[in-house]
């Protein structure tokens, strides 16, 4: 039910002059996978310094209100004053887009997370579980992606939570993007017959399997698909290059798409429907 | 029996596996290698994050290093014990759960 439309995300942005144009024409909704890629793809534009909005509706609202915008402005370093809105800057709830450009930054944050994870009523438990899960992709991302950041971003990390009600009830959504390398490529040091990004990533949610140098770990993926599917109904997807790839239990992976146009980083997106 | 309160000894948002690696050496170090013939007691109940990774870095290199001399609070919450779990299945190790009281507690080792 959350399968991320990417005709939708590529139909938004072109850039004209100098100015990035943002075409909501075709978006009422972006999921946090969605929103993430746009935020993927946008950044990686080139020749834009200023943000112009068409079409602007309640999917633009709500960028705004998540202060999508401000955190695009932020990361090309220009002053963004086309995009004011009446609701800029109040998060409802659990939304937020949260950028992080090294990891103590993400651990900094962390009474914040566990704050607002607090503040939507969730037992004790789930919030540790959630929060384990997010700190260990970010985490990760940080870690596996080492010397293969995007030359446009360096080291770069977005995380977006939403809370969504689907049919009276409750999901939450998370997606965890990075700038780096994709899957194959961190690890293909370790594991050098991985023929592409669908091999890399199937491989990536299976225990003790890992890019790093000294073998050691393995478990971020697995802990997340293993937390995913046990006591919620939930989902996970993730892309990492070309290749978009939704997880299904006992540690299998079905690939959606293996040809997207464009072929770096990774975007892990996982969603908990609250019983 | 030495009681040690992981969240102070730690901190309550423990994450990453390189700085779970630098707590480990220190377990070693100051509690395990300096009192060789004590057992040791981890409350992990304050811990507000516990990502698998630091959890597989200092509990799982404890089991392996010293069986028998590792226990953990059987009252631990479900969403901790889910790090304890992921290692034990992935490490095909197996923690002590206990429910002791009355050590010599401390908070720093």
């Amino acid at each position: 039910m959350f399968e991320p439309d990417y005709q939708r995300v590529l139909s938004i942005p072109r850039v004209k002059c100098d100015s990035l144009v943002l075409n909501f024409a075709q978006a009422t909704f972006l999921n946090a996978f969605e929103i993430n890629e746009l935020f993927f793809q946008v950044i990686n534009l080139p020749d834009w310094s200023q943000i112009r909005i068409e079409n602007h509706n309640q999917c633009s609202e709500y960028l705004c209100r998540i202060n999508f915008f401000s955190q695009l402005s932020n990361i090309r370093g220009i002053t963004n004053e086309t995009t004011e809105s009446p609701h800029a800057g109040l998060n409802d709830g659990l939304t937020e887009l949260s950028i992080y450009k090294h990891k103590p930054e993400f651990y900094g944050d962390q009474e914040r997370i566990n704050t607002v994870l607090s503040g939507l009523g969730l037992s004790k438990d789930i919030i540790i579980k959630v929060a384990n899960s997010l700190s260990e992709i970010v985490d990760n991302a940080f870690s596996h992606n080492l010397g293969q950041w995007s030359l446009q971003t360096g080291p770069l990390v977005s995380l977006i939570a939403q809370k969504y009600k689907y049919s009276n009830k409750s999901c939450l959504l998370f997606s965890i993007c990075d700038f780096g390398g994709g899957f194959r490529n961190s690890l293909l040091a370790n594991y050098p017959d991985l023929k592409d990004e669908k091999e890399a990533i199937n491989s990536a949610i299976q225990p003790n399997l890992t890019g790093r140098p000294q073998r050691k770990g393995g478990n971020g993926l697995f802990y997340l698909q293993r937390e995913t599917f046990n006591g919620f109904k939930g989902s996970l997807i993730i892309r990492s290059g070309n290749t978009i790839s939704k997880v299904e239990k006992k540690l299998k992976t079905t690939p959606l798409n293996e040809k997207l146009p464009f072929n770096y980083g990774s975007n892990v997106f996982f969603s908990l429907q609250l019983l | 029996m030495k009681d040690i309160f992981l969240h102070l000894f730690a901190g309550e948002y423990l994450i990453g596996r390189e700085e779970g690696s630098r707590a480990f050496a220190l377990i070693d170090r100051d509690l395990f290698q300096k009192y060789p013939e004590e057992k040791f007691f981890f409350n992990v109940n304050g811990v507000k994050v516990l990502a698998p990774s630091f959890c597989d870095e200092v509990f799982g290199e404890l089991q392996i290093k010293y069986p028998g001399r590792l226990f953990i609070d059987c009252k631990i919450s479900e969403g901790l014990k889910s790090s304890f779990d992921v290692i034990e299945e992935t490490r095909n190790i197996k923690f002590d759960y206990t429910n002791h009281f009355g050590g010599k507690s401390t908070g720093n080792g």
